[in-house]
């Protein structure tokens, strides 16, 4: 089963003492035979998005492996829609946000402001995370044509995260740190297996500890490997033939 | 591999869940490889204490992996002194349980005092306590912070105490405000599975001072397990992390 991590990053943690150096990404990908990883640099995070960006594309063409992620700061605001553009045609098809950290918060107006200006290119993938919302994020992406993927959503949101899918088609889900143990059944009953993404949160999380929950759950090898990677490339391809 | 689970819960939840019997519980440890399992109960944590505890004596007993964890509310001291009573002379209890958060009420509290006091000199079996760095059930105020925990193991030097969760998401702090205090232990089990924190436990503990533990039923064992093979340490600590050192602390 060929693993696709949907949620990896690289750089540096200045909040506290973590090596998450693209070289250790690297060694990880290379440890656990991982096919692709979409990640970006921590530098978009926590200093500058457009710097940021620059570095993940850098590391993108050094590495094959990584599918670049392109990053904004609604707080810091100047330049995100030249910074869209730009990305935009260097390739980036998916951009993923921090608010919490860098204090903002999807429902804003400008985070709106983008959301309008994003729902021109469909094909573009967007990563919010849960602490932002279940509800929230299903509210402000509802008349959204882009798929959203919501990352790290818990089991104490498992409900809100089952209603969510079902009420938007565009939403999928990381699966990392759901943690009950038997989410998958779950949302394969609930809500079926097609919506569910493999991340990792590597190297800051264990990737074992996202990987085990799916290799070892009581589902078919065809639903793991769904999980694994087929979805996210299919959502891929899927978005490719929409923009041609 | 030979497992010893020192936090697995026995209940419902209030989340999407289907796991609750005892035997899907079995048939999981099973496929995990976990050899025993030490338990409390969902229901005294969330609700009734006595029939919480009562619920889990008939769950374990027929059950040789299973053992358990007596539930003790500080809000009800005279009650939980009962149900240290009825439950903790017997082999399958093997330690108490403490949730500060869900009692509202951190374990220094004078009112506790009376508890540590018998589990220390009288029954000599270890007490487990969750602990979290922020408040949690929508509290006010926290009440599972390392640091109560840490005065209540400096008041009672030969009482085992086992920090559930590893203060959570602030587990470097609790690493931190523990490091000298030798008889409290760590379980590292939640929904963070930060990279480096069994390292780091171990390192600053020492691997004799960190035990195993899943959360189960709440949590998804191979979470905590995927960690535990992940972590940067040496095989004769993840050992001791896997089954030794809850025998040693719970003489198994």
């Amino acid at each position: 089963m060929e693993v696709v991590d949907v949620n990896t990053l690289f750089g540096t943690w200045p909040r506290a003492e973590r090596d998450i150096s693209l070289k250790t990404l690297l060694n990880l990908v290379n440890r656990h035979n991982i096919g692709e990883i979409c990640s970006l640099s921590a530098r978009g995070i926590f200093y500058d998005f457009h710097e940021g960006n620059d570095e993940t594309l850098a590391a993108s063409k050094d590495h094959p492996v990584i599918i670049p992620v392109g990053t904004l700061n609604f707080a810091a605001y100047l330049g995100w829609k030249e910074e869209v553009k730009q990305r935009l045609e260097e390739g980036f098809k998916l951009f993923r946000f921090f608010p919490s950290i860098q204090e903002w918060s999807i429902k804003g107006l400008a985070f709106g402001k983008f959301l309008e200006f994003i729902a021109d290119y469909p094909d573009t993938i967007l990563l919010i995370p849960a602490s932002e919302g279940i509800g929230g994020i299903a509210q402000v992406t509802k008349s959204l044509p882009n798929t959203v993927i919501i990352t790290s959503p818990r089991y104490t949101n498992l409900a809100e995260t089952i209603e969510a899918l079902h009420s938007n088609p565009n939403i999928f889900i990381d699966t990392h740190m759901i943690n009950s143990p038997d989410f998958l059944k779950i949302l394969k009953d609930y809500v079926g297996i097609n919506r569910l993404l493999f991340g990792s949160n590597a190297p800051l999380s264990y990737f074992l500890s996202a990987l085990l929950p799916i290799t070892e759950a009581d589902i078919p090898d065809d639903d793991k490997a769904a999980i694994l990677g087929e979805n996210f490339k299919r959502l891929l391809e899927e978005k490719t033939d929409e923009a041609n | 591999m030979k497992l010893i689970d020192v936090h697995v819960y026995y209940g419902k939840w209030g989340f999407p869940i289907e796991l609750v019997s005892i035997e899907q519980l079995l048939a999981l440890m099973k496929k995990v490889g976990i050899e025993k399992a030490i338990m409390m109960s969902a229901l005294s944590l969330s609700y009734d204490m006595s029939e919480g505890n009562s619920e889990l004596y008939r769950a374990i007993e027929p059950h040789e992996e299973l053992l358990g964890y007596v539930y003790l509310n500080g809000n009800y001291v005279e009650d939980s002194i009962k149900e240290m009573e009825r439950y903790l002379d017997s082999p399958k209890f093997v330690g108490a349980k403490y949730h500060p958060e869900l009692s509202v009420l951190p374990p220094n509290s004078p009112q506790c005092e009376p508890l540590w006091n018998l589990l220390e000199n009288r029954y000599k079996k270890p007490v487990l306590i969750h602990t979290w760095t922020l408040p949690e059930h929508n509290n006010v105020l926290p009440s599972s912070l390392p640091e109560f925990v840490v005065d209540v193991a400096n008041r009672h030097p030969n009482l085992k105490i086992i920090m559930g969760h590893m203060g959570g998401p602030g587990w470097r702090h609790c690493i931190q405000v523990i490091k000298d205090v030798k008889n409290i232990l760590v379980d590292f089990c939640s929904s963070y599975a930060d990279k480096d924190k069994i390292g780091h436990a171990t390192k600053y503990l020492g691997a004799d001072r960190v035990l195993f533990g899943t959360g189960m039923t709440e949590n998804n064992p191979w979470m905590q397990l995927g960690a535990l093979l992940e972590a940067d340490i040496t095989e004769e600590d993840r050992e001791k992390i896997m089954c030794r050192n809850a025998k040693r602390i719970f003489h198994l």
